[in-house]
């Protein structure tokens, strides 16, 4: 079990709760979507995977507690995926943005350039290390963004919106990128079309709550369910 | 760290007579009340008391909570406070507290400790009033009032623009700040320098900025298309406000030579 | 609300005859600018200024870890000059003055006029020559731009903190050997920040937008007077900031100095006859007149010069 989350709940502040009571657990490798109507609270879970939000209940990533003590370890565990990709792309090269999370982490000189590398070379884009993120299309900065990620080696991949702002192309290639990950990997995204290929498990959450938490084979076929849960 | 839900705008809906009040009245209210803090004398307890009846006043009329004053008046920075303690070991009067440092004798004496605390009530006294007047009036008022005080239009026009987009760049920022928080780890191996140095660390803030600020340049090439797309041809233009009612007048003129009483009075006694 | 670099006088701090005369002073330099942004910029000038003061107070946010608890701030005076130029950059940092001031209660109202003098006109002109003559010096090579916006971020902020640390004395809320030095030596340190936070904005523009840095506003006619201006402003804080520094009186110490200089010119500070303000706050007044009456005569200067070159 390398996700368990026990009855979490959050609010933004006093009269907006957005989690109410989530339990859910991922097994090491295996690939979940979130989804759900917006406003539903997937966001809201997926960032408290690595401690951007803290709410009450407990949470374990790889059998650490989430505390202020394990905060930092976890951070390198569990690689966050914003939905903008402008928001974790701030350096003058794209090398630089994917070489802050090793060195934040104090590494080799070295070993940084190894991670770095090797990240650029999971996602396309070592021939674009020099770039300025500025310059970049859309598809081209979500694989920068997750080379940023990719670089601190973590377990967990949390995706928020993946596919979002992607032309048809750009979402096969994503896609395609994802597919050959060995982390687990959670993702909240309205897209579903993207679920057949990658996420053999569909969560469905609504109202800070989970719905219904199954095989994507299924949940795909009923269109009841799906209409239920305003995803048709 | 949350992903910018932070509460940014200090205006705070209401509907009562105070929010009512016409924002030239409030300004020119709150800058009168500002006036009469500042010059009134040091050890003036009775005026300064006067003074926060009259803000008490205020805050009660506007039926705003008191923990946003309290909230929002906790401010004062550290090496402006290292500035003012000096005053304490000054003046006249007598020692109220000695020590011996160094060979030398250390004293606080009494006048130090009243021009002291003076400052640090009128500090107070002119937050409180400032907290007042921008939980009260809503950002675009205060721009009208202060055009009517004499604010050039071109330069309400760059704040009226200024704070629509605040919020959002903001926002960005604090987005940026959380996904930089976000990738700093701390590594399961050997731990060794976790943070990177110091310089790197403002260098990689100095790129955020960068970031911003080229991004905020691009944002202002389209706003001003979106403009010239409306016919926009450069002059600044905005809606006037109606004339004060004979009422809030009065309430200015009140106001304004009740600040001036405060003023002599202050200074006489 | 949030801690900008700590520089921001709050109301009572300062006495209302140096609230006064910064206010006439940092108003008179608004103008100016106010016009001049104009001529620069023209109809773009509301979207370009408005949208980037917004910008500075975004990015007086963003922070780094320093030790313990504390973190380093941006003002971004020098930034804004390597942005949109001098006289965008003094409306952009009065804007955030402003707002600051007004909204978010960070410096006073009554004080304002010194707020805006420190960060708006000091810190911008301090950040202009220093980045205009460094940049020059190495004809824009790359890393020699990075260190022209490292020195710019600097100066603006120690320089700045300088002038802060003066009105302070000159109002008598803190004597002069504890106000100045006090200033000085915290911002000496937050400056390097400064310079390190600007660097680092000013080499990702490099890289990303070179056409942004490079601009020829940076190396027109006008700008010689504007430079010149800002050396003498901070040539006149750095001279009399240590001189003050020496003792508590350390204004009125200065001021004797320049007496005979005063004395001599008596004739024009006949203006502020001496029976209209108590005896010896006259002296430090005299001071802090002669200064900003200079600023005026060299502003005056640059800005008649400025006006003969263009229609030339």
């Amino acid at each position: 079990m390398i996700i368990e989350i026990k009855d979490l709940r959050f609010s933004y502040h006093e009269h907006h709760p957005a989690l109410e009571g989530v339990s859910l657990e991922v097994e090491r490798g295996e690939r979940v979507a979130l989804v759900g109507p917006n406003g539903a609270g997937k966001t809201t879970l997926l960032q408290h995977l690595n401690g951007i939000l803290r709410g009450e209940g407990e949470i374990r990533i790889d059998g650490d507690i989430l505390s202020d003590e394990t905060l930092d370890i976890i951070r390198g565990k569990v690689g966050f995926l914003f939905q903008s990709p402008d928001d974790q792309l701030f350096s003058p090269t794209v090398y630089h943005d994917a070489a802050y999370g090793p060195v934040y982490q104090g590494l080799a000189a070295e070993e940084v350039e190894e991670r770095v590398s090797d990240a650029l070379e999971k996602t396309g884009m070592e021939a674009l290390r020099d770039a300025a993120p500025y310059h970049l299309s859309v598809g081209e900065k979500k694989r920068a963004a997750l080379a940023t990620v990719l670089s601190m080696r973590p377990d967990i991949l949390a995706l928020d919106e993946p596919t979002s702002g992607l032309d048809p192309r750009g979402k096969r290639e994503l896609v395609e990128l994802l597919g050959e990950m060995p982390q687990t990997i959670v993702a909240a995204t309205h897209d579903l079309a993207i679920i057949p290929k990658l996420f053999p498990r569909m969560v469905i959450m609504e109202a800070g709550r989970i719905v219904h938490d199954g095989w994507s084979e299924d949940i795909l076929k009923d269109r009841a369910l799906l209409a239920r849960h305003g995803l048709a | 760290m949350s992903i910018g839900q932070v509460h940014l705008e200090p205006y705070i809906k209401g509907n009562s007579a105070l929010h009512g009040l016409d924002a030239r009245v409030k300004l020119a209210g709150a800058l009168a009340m500002l006036i009469t803090i500042s010059t009134l004398p040091d050890g003036a307890w009775a005026f300064y008391l006067f003074c926060l009846a009259l803000l008490a006043g205020g805050m009660l009329i506007s039926r705003i909570p008191l923990k946003v004053f309290i909230r929002r008046a906790a401010v004062i920075e550290l090496p402006l406070v290292l500035v003012i303690l000096p005053v304490l070991f000054r003046g006249g009067g007598e020692a109220v507290w000695s020590a011996g440092l160094f060979n030398n004798e250390v004293a606080i004496y009494q006048g130090g400790l009243v021009r002291f605390s003076s400052l640090l009530a009128k500090l107070f006294l002119s937050i409180l009033t400032s907290v007042l007047l921008s939980a009260a009036t809503p950002f675009q008022d205060l721009l009208a009032a202060m055009r009517k005080l004499g604010l050039p239009r071109l330069f309400s026009a760059i704040l009226e623009m200024m704070w629509r987009y605040l919020f959002v760049l903001v926002r960005e920022a604090q987005r940026m700040l959380t996904a930089r928080k976000a990738r700093s780890s701390r590594s399961g191996e050997s731990a060794s320098k976790t943070g990177g140095t110091l310089a790197w660390r403002a260098k990689v803030t100095g790129n955020m900025a960068g970031t911003l600020m080229l991004r905020s340049i691009d944002r202002s090439e389209r706003v001003y298309a979106a403009m010239k797309a409306r016919g926009y041809d450069g002059e600044p233009r905005t809606l006037e406000m109606s004339e004060p009612s004979g009422g809030q007048t009065a309430t200015l003129i009140a106001i304004a030579a009740g600040g001036l009483l405060v003023i002599l009075l202050g200074n006489i006694l | 609300m949030h801690a900008p670099v700590p520089m921001h006088i709050p109301d009572g701090f300062l006495s209302i005859t140096t609230s006064v005369l910064f206010w006439i002073f940092s108003a008179i330099v608004l103008f100016f600018a106010l016009r001049k942004s104009e001529e620069i910029l023209s109809d773009k000038k509301i979207p370009l200024m408005g949208v980037m003061a917004a910008a500075i107070f975004a990015g007086q946010m963003l922070n780094f870890a320093v030790t313990g608890g504390t973190s380093g701030h941006l003002l971004g005076a020098a930034l804004a000059v390597i942005m949109v130029g001098t006289w965008p950059a003094v409306i952009v940092m009065a804007s955030v003055v402003i707002v600051q001031a007004l909204m978010f209660q960070d410096g006073g109202l009554v004080v304002m006029g010194a707020n805006l003098f420190n960060m708006a006109v000091v810190g911008v002109f301090t950040a202009n020559f220093i980045y205009s003559i460094f940049s020059r010096l190495y004809k824009h090579k790359k890393w020699a731009l990075t260190a022209a916006a490292f020195a710019a971020g600097w100066a603006s902020v120690f320089i700045a903190s300088l002038s802060a640390g003066l009105q302070l004395a000159v109002s008598g809320t803190s004597p002069a050997n504890i106000a100045i030095p006090a200033m000085a030596g915290i911002h000496a340190l937050i400056g390097v920040g400064e310079g390190l936070i600007t660097a680092g904005a000013a080499a990702l523009v490099l890289k990303a937008r070179p056409d942004l840095i490079d601009r020829e506003e940076l190396s027109g006619e006008d700008q010689k007077w504007v430079v010149t201006a800002g050396i003498v402003l901070s040539l006149l804080l750095v001279i009399i900031s240590p001189l003050a520094s020496s003792r508590p009186d350390g204004l009125e110490f200065v001021a004797e100095r320049l007496g005979f200089m005063i004395r001599a010119q008596e004739p024009a500070f006949e203006i502020i006859p001496d029976y209209v303000l108590p005896g010896p706050l006259s002296s430090a007044l005299a001071t802090v007149a002669a200064g900003v009456i200079g600023i005026i005569i060299v502003a005056g200067l640059a800005l008649a010069a400025s006006k003969m070159s263009s229609k030339g």
